[in-house]
């Protein structure tokens, strides 16, 4: 069963989307890196592309994102991995039945090895940042929720892990948000109104993000 | 410290009123220079519009103190007002503590079963309970009185869409575009749910009526883009009946649809190529494009 990593520019974007629209749903797709040898059973969820805000059940711009996503991630050795979700309501803790749709879809039509993650706004809180997604698997023709994925305590009834790629993340992208960061990450909903956006590679939050704070070190 | 613009922030202020913008950071950050330095005097009756501003900034930022600072003023400035108990009851929201919030616009509403603001309210508490069946039906009964608010109707159609309702969330745009036909953006959500519910060809001529009334929609020129691509990919005699079937009155043949298609590619391809900033990560997403439009 696969192993899933999940990079700091992946969960850096997913944070701040939600961060940026606290009064919205926002949603957007998970990407991995390209491995050579692919019968590994390592994960590595490099990335995530954010898509809308504005509304998220509707499928014309869904479909013009996800065929642009998946024309990027062929271009830089990425694959369409997932799917990501944050609820409009803070105590709304499910991944909704579209949200479990899209995610079904990226399943059948990219990658078996398919996830979502739902971001659990209630653990958003910068006082005491922790890890704040919620990875759910397709088992038993359902989407179910793997809460204790990133606890230090085995599940043994699971069979996918799931670990971050620095233990340090959960703090370093609450201090992202404390600078406001999010203020420079663009959804597809952006760019479709100003094309100057950029919304594929988010270059810039990583910028901002990561690397004063690597110098800093 | 960077000195203070009484006058910007007052101007400032006062345009993010007239517009409803949310931006509430802006809103506390200036709210609280303003009531700090000893400016509140100055603003003349402007201030109770200021403080009511301030206070709902500073819920939606969860900053109690400077909540309370405004609430309080107002509430000594006028006791018994429905105005601030609106306000009240907001902080109430705010402080999870829904029914009491719920109590508090019911209570409005026994004096005035008009009030828009505490109805309103009150869907708003159905909502944050996560009950969007009753907030379904209170505005469907609230917009039979009021039928000319618009942002109530997108809200509705927001609500059915959610319960993926799609003719039900359709007609709420309807009406929207009836009240105001010129702004494009309900066109646009108009076709976006058209798609969604199959109806491909009155989607295209959405998509259509947004470029002309917004020229160079990015949006629309990929709804377009979109919509007559998979007409093209269909069998002929597929298109005639679906069209035949969705809306007699409006048919399309296969000229005008491979017409629009190749000039929704050519007016993205100039759009794109024309933005010349971001350098690198710019052309990357030319690129993108420019392979995207190949596809069909």
């Amino acid at each position: 069963m696969p192993e899933y990593i999940i990079n700091k520019e992946a969960y850096l974007k997913i944070i701040l989307h939600a961060c940026k629209y606290p009064s919205s749903t926002v949603n957007g797709v998970l990407l991995a890196q390209e491995l050579d040898n692919d019968k590994s059973d390592k994960i590595i969820i490099a990335d995530s592309v954010p898509l809308f805000h504005h509304w998220n059940t509707l499928t014309p711009m869904l479909e013009v994102g996800l065929q642009q996503i998946d024309i990027y991630a062929e271009r830089n050795k990425f694959k369409i991995v997932g799917y990501y979700h944050a609820n409009e309501r803070v105590d709304d803790n499910k991944l909704p039945p579209f949200g479990q749709k899209i995610a079904s879809k990226i399943l059948e039509n990219f990658n078996n090895n398919a996830i979502s993650l739902l971001v659990q706004n209630s653990k958003l809180s910068p006082e005491e940042p922790e890890i704040a997604i919620v990875p759910y698997i397709f088992k038993e023709n359902q989407w179910r929720p793997h809460n204790k994925a990133f606890s230090k305590v085995v599940d043994s009834t699971q069979s996918s892990t799931f670990a971050l790629d620095n233990n340090e993340l959960p703090n370093l992208v609450s201090s992202s948000i404390r600078k406001k960061h999010f203020e420079y990450l663009y959804d597809l909903d952006e760019h479709l109104e100003n094309i100057e956006l950029d919304w594929l590679s988010n270059i810039k939050v990583v910028e901002l993000a990561f690397e004063q704070n690597s110098k800093s070190k | 410290m960077v000195s203070f613009d009484y006058k910007l922030a007052v101007t400032t202020l006062h345009e993010l009123r007239k517009s409803g913008e949310r931006k509430s950071d802006l809103v506390v950050s200036l709210g609280e220079n303003l009531i700090q330095q000893g400016y509140t005097g100055k603003l003349g009756d402007e201030v109770w519009a200021v403080y009511e501003q301030i206070f709902i900034a500073a819920l939606d930022l969860g900053n109690v103190l400077l909540a309370d600072k405004c609430l309080d003023n107002l509430d000594k400035r006028f006791p018994e007002s429905p105005r601030v108990k609106i306000l009240k009851g907001m902080k109430l929201e705010a402080e999870d503590n829904l029914d009491a919030a719920l109590a508090m616009y019911e209570n409005i509403l026994q004096d005035d079963d008009a009030n828009v603001a505490a109805i309103k309210r009150r869907i708003a508490v159905y909502k944050a309970k996560g009950q969007d069946q009753q907030a379904i039906e209170a505005l469907t009964r609230y917009l039979d009185a009021f039928y000319s608010d618009a942002e109530s109707w997108l809200e509705l159609s927001a609500l059915y869409l959610s319960f993926h309702l799609y003719q039900q969330a359709g007609f709420c745009l309807e009406e929207l575009i009836l009240l105001q036909p010129q702004n494009h953006f309900y066109h646009l959500k108009y076709a976006e749910i058209l798609y969604t519910s199959d109806n491909i060809t009155v989607a295209l001529k959405e998509f259509c009526r947004v470029v002309e009334l917004c020229e160079d929609n990015v949006r629309a020129l990929c709804g377009i883009k979109l919509c007559t691509s998979r007409l093209l990919n269909l069998p002929i005699n597929a298109i005639t009946s679906s069209s035949a079937s969705t809306n007699s009155s409006f048919s399309l043949d296969m000229k005008t649809i491979s017409d629009l298609n190749d000039l929704a590619i050519e007016r993205l391809s100039i759009i794109y190529s024309k933005n010349q900033r971001g350098g690198n990560r710019a052309n990357e997403i030319k690129n993108v494009i420019s392979d995207w439009l190949k596809q069909s």
